[in-house]
């Protein structure tokens, strides 16, 4: 009996400790976790930085001081600028350690190092974009001694003299969670990050869905649908036409009936790409029909001039839109070296210095410019399974290659992969052939000495001197300054294409007069300096009106609404303030629903007199959409009958666009190869020939309004079955759309989910499909005698769940507030009442 | 009983403090041992366990932002928030404490 009992309380006791110990997969060890001193409680008892600290960094060359502000912003204070990289990578360490790591896993594939072997096939994907391929070439190229070597191996320092002094109570509580350990920062990972951002702003795949396009419609039509230049033009340069929104409304050409399947390549089958090895590595990423149509992220950015100003002064707004994450993408951040550097703004945890912000005298903030800075190259490789070589001007080169070795949560090999390089960049495969890809996020350096540079800025002319070349991906970047001066310039390394290259489709791989023979100069950029109208705006438009400038730059640009939203605010108003700008950043009208309304009334007019369809559904419809204000306020109630309507039309008009029906799966809704821009959709409304409204497969001709019609009707008897009659409940927008910003391990209890905001499709605050996606960081800027400033972000500045600065800006952002900024000299002129936290950095003996 | 566990709950504030959770274990053992021939030597370090690691919750939720961890850290693990959280943390500790004073104390006598 005793020996019954010793065994029993044995095994307890040791299932107990087993658990605390190593956790019972999914469960992680619950001593890490649950323990109430060197556990995750210490993440709650050490959430608030302390009042007084102190640390100690290698290499440091004299103390630098650290103040946090009541709002958790950090303002550095140092005596060298590599002193300055040090300690920003260890404040943004200490408050976002995880998020670091992450970030870097993910550009380098090695998530499977953190999560196991699950996750090879997404850092498959990863690594088959060549993001680390250039990183390394980029950093092995790099002068150690040169000002980006030395800033990203200072900030290096800063986050490993952090991580160095991780202990079991300062490890962050996501670690805890996957039973890891933090690893060392590489001066690389920094560049890493760029690439990153790269994709991110960059990458396209136009080319396949114009080619998928083109085997359905023909090229003419795909052209015409899937084009170089918006139908609806709203430039962001001042164009030369006498009024703006310029609307084309040309015909249309029809689909061509010859074509019916995807084609081949123009000169039939080439050599595949190896199989066993190459197809994994673009598993999920040739993603089949209807991939992810351009406009997902978007930015806004505008200035006034001093004379449209309430103040009297230049105006800037920045708000760029992209991943909605916490922790924040964005870390708010002060630098400062006296007589030097005096710059604020938000630099991307893992950078080494500020992205977007001020300094004294001058702001800056970023859009995307969305140029077609990325082609695909079909290329001739001599052996389909075991390539070596391929084939240029009638010559054999040989191909780069590069062993990938994937390893799991113990450092054991759990998969191998080899990549092959052509000049141009990394080997990929589609289903027909072996491409190459040539992008300037692979082969132009990252924008680091910009970014250092701009700290330093004096003027908008020292701001544009600095972006001449924003090589990874292009960006609109705006610029104001204390002389009243704005600016707004199209700023990258836009590619100078071979005779043979100019365009938007697959390049023939076979020839070097394809290649890209250079880059623009700089003078060919589009650029606004103190435009007679006295305002610039910029929401990834065309740049240029093609009335002005036809060059090709890229194609299916994002949606024109949210260019069109800000320009007639602008326009409207003869002076603005900085709370009307702080207004238009959330503003809820939207050009779209003024564009297509009307149409969808006009066709309800025309249907209801011809008795065209079912007259109730429709009259109640277009009663609604007739009394609508056209807005997406969280409490509207038409929004979602209208969003309805669009895409019933969409289905309607672009019915071509559906791939033939496969007998094998004819239990899936078809799903079209891809989707024209709802610029195009509303020049087809409008186009007289009518030609994409008509239903082939009948003999009469079906004429648009009889589409809008339908599409009318068929949304609200939709509506009405899913959520009752119109009520003030069930149809409120925010009960369909809202955004949510994800923890990045996509935890819900440490997300911040179904937030009410106020916007939708098309919207200056664009919030649409899963609401992942949004404006990740507004700025306003006065440029005034004292320069001021009004800023907030999603998320908080800790990356901490128990911290009160992990996500207490989120009801500000979703109530469309701003917060001003404490833009002390040095941290020193911080009253007591504004400071939260003191750091004192110093020289590791 | 309650003044042995009194006894026991500063023992495993401090043996926590000093090196973690797994002094609970070590203490229960040498409490089982040394309390053998008491009445239910297990439930007595249980029972203190529970209240050292309670009174170290207190000083974790008083003295920071406790609550708000153990809100977020209960929610992901599938515990119901920060009250969920607390009473895994405080069976945790029972359990520990207990099984390894059982243990002492039925191996004292299996030993003697």
């Amino acid at each position: 009996m005793k020996r019954l009992r010793l065994g029993a309380a044995l095994l307890v006791l040791a299932a107990v400790m087993h658990l605390g110990a190593r956790g019972l997969d999914p469960l992680p060890p619950l001593g890490g976790l649950l323990d109430p001193v060197y556990g995750a409680w210490a993440n709650g008892r050490l959430a608030a930085l302390p009042s007084d600290a102190a640390a100690e960094i290698p290499g440091l060359e004299g103390a630098v001081e650290v103040v946090y502000d009541v709002r958790g912003v950090p303002h550095i204070t140092a005596g060298t600028y590599d002193d300055l990289m040090r300690a920003l990578g260890f404040v943004v360490a200490r408050d976002r350690l995880f998020q670091l790591e992450m970030q870097t896993r993910f550009t380098a594939g090695t998530l499977s190092e953190l999560f196991g072997a699950g996750a090879v096939d997404v850092d498959r994907d990863q690594r088959a974009l060549g993001l680390v391929w250039s990183a390394e070439r980029e950093f092995a190229a790099l002068p150690p001694s040169g000002p980006i070597a030395r800033a990203m191996a200072a900030f290096g320092e800063g986050v490993n003299a952090w991580i160095d002094g991780v202990d079991r109570k300062t490890l962050p509580f996501e670690y805890r969670l996957l039973d890891a350990w933090p690893a060392r920062w590489a001066p690389e990972h920094s560049l890493y990050l760029a690439r990153r951002m790269g994709y991110t702003l960059s990458y396209s795949r136009s080319e396949f869905r114009r080619r998928r396009a083109a085997g359905l419609i023909g090229q003419d039509a795909t052209d015409a649908l899937f084009g170089r230049h918006s139908p609806i033009q709203e430039p962001i340069q001042p164009g030369p036409r006498p009024a703006y929104p310029w609307f084309d409304r040309s015909p249309l050409p029809p689909p061509s009936p010859a074509v019916s399947a995807p084609v081949a390549p123009a000169d039939g089958p080439r050599a595949e790409a190896p199989g066993a090895t190459a197809r994994p590595m673009v598993a999920g990423w040739f993603v089949g029909p209807d991939d992810v149509p351009p406009g997902v992220i978007g930015s806004n950015n505008w200035a006034v001039a001093p004379e449209r100003s309430a103040s009297g002064f230049a105006l800037l707004a920045g708000d760029p839109h992209l991943d909605l994450t916490l922790p924040s993408i964005w870390y708010e951040v002060h630098l400062v070296i006296p007589g030097e550097v005096d710059v604020y703004g938000v630099t991307i945890p893992g950078m080494p210095g500020i992205v977007i912000g001020f300094t004294r005298d001058v702001a800056w903030t970023l859009t995307n410019t969305g140029a077609d800075v990325l082609d695909y190259y079909e290329e001739v490789l001599d052996d389909a399974a075991r390539p070596s070589r391929y084939r240029v001007d009638g010559a054999w080169r040989d191909l780069e290659r590069r062993e990938e070795v994937y390893r799991g949560r113990d450092g054991a090999v759990v998969a191998v992969d080899t990549m092959y390089f052509t000049h141009r960049g990394p080997l990929v495969r589609d289903e027909h052939v072996p491409l190459s890809i040539r992008w300037t996020n692979l082969s132009e350096a990252v924008p680091y000495g910009i970014i250092a540079a701009l700290g330093r800025a004096g003027s908008v002319r020292d701001v544009l001197a600095e972006t001449a070349i924003w090589g990874p991906s292009a960006q609109n970047i705006l610029t104001a300054d204390r002389q009243g001066h704005i600016a707004l310039r199209s700023t990258g390394a836009f590619p100078l294409r071979g005779a043979a290259g100019d365009g938007p489709d697959f390049l023939d791989g076979a020839t070097t007069a394809t290649d890209w023979t250079g880059a623009w100069p700089v003078e060919r950029y589009p650029t606004g300096f103190r435009p007679a109208q006295g305002y610039l705006a910029s929401a990834n438009q065309e740049p240029l009106d093609p009335a002005d400038d036809s060059t090709y730059l890229g194609v299916e640009w994002q949606e024109p609404w949210r260019a069109m939203r800000i320009n007639r605010l602008l326009r409207e108003s003869s002076t603005v303030s900085v709370d009307d700008f702080r207004r238009f950043q959330t503003d809820p009208g939207n050009e779209r629903a003024e564009l297509f309304v009307p149409l969808f009334l006009a066709a309800a007019r025309s249907a209801h007199a011809g008795r065209d369809e079912d007259a109730s559904s429709l009259d109640f419809a277009a009663a609604l959409l007739a009394e609508w204000g056209r807005v997406y306020a969280p409490q509207d109630t038409v929004a979602v009958l209208f969003e309805a309507a669009m895409d019933e039309l969409e289905n309607r008009v672009w019915d071509e666009l559906l791939p033939p029906p496969d007998p094998e799966r004819r239990h899936d809704r078809r799903r079209r190869v891809a989707t024209p821009s709802e610029a195009v959709l509303w020049r087809a409304l409008v186009d007289s020939t009518e030609t994409w409204c008509d239903d082939r497969r009948t003999p009469a001709v079906e004429p648009c309004r009889m589409l809008l019609a339908q599409s009318l009707a068929a949304a609200y008897t939709a509506a009405v079955e899913q959520l009752g009659k119109p009520n003030a409940d069930t149809w409120r927008w925010d009960r369909h759309q809202t955004a949510n910003v994800w923890h990045l391990l996509r935890q819900r209890a440490l997300s911040a989910l179904d937030l009410p905001v106020q916007g939708g499709p098309g919207t200056l605050n664009p919030s649409s499909g899963s609401g992942t996606h949004g404006a990740s960081w507004r700025m306003i800027v006065e440029l005034g005698e004292e320069l001021r400033a009004w800023v907030t972000y999603p998320g908080g500045q800790s990356g901490n769940p128990a911290s009160p600065w992990y996500d207490d800006r989120i009801p500000e952002w979703v109530a469309g507030e701003l917060q001003p900024v404490l833009f002390p000299r040095t941290g020193a002129d911080l009253s007591e009442e504004q400071v939260a936290a003191r750091l004192t950095l110093e020289p590791a003996p | 009983m309650i003044a042995r566990a009194a006894v026991f709950a500063v023992a495993a504030a401090v043996g926590s403090l000093l090196a973690g959770w797994w002094a609970l274990p070590v203490l229960g053992l040498v409490w089982g041992v040394a309390a053998h021939r008491r009445r239910a030597p297990g439930r007595t370090a249980a029972l203190g366990a529970t209240l050292g690691w309670a009174g170290l919750l207190v000083w974790n939720t008083v003295g920071g932002e406790g609550w708000r961890l153990a809100a977020r850290a209960g929610d992901t693990l599938g515990l119901w928030g920060a009250p969920g959280y607390a009473a895994a943390t405080l069976v945790f500790a029972a359990l520990l404490a207990g099984c390894a004073a059982a243990v002492g104390s039925a191996l004292e006598r299996v030993l003697r």
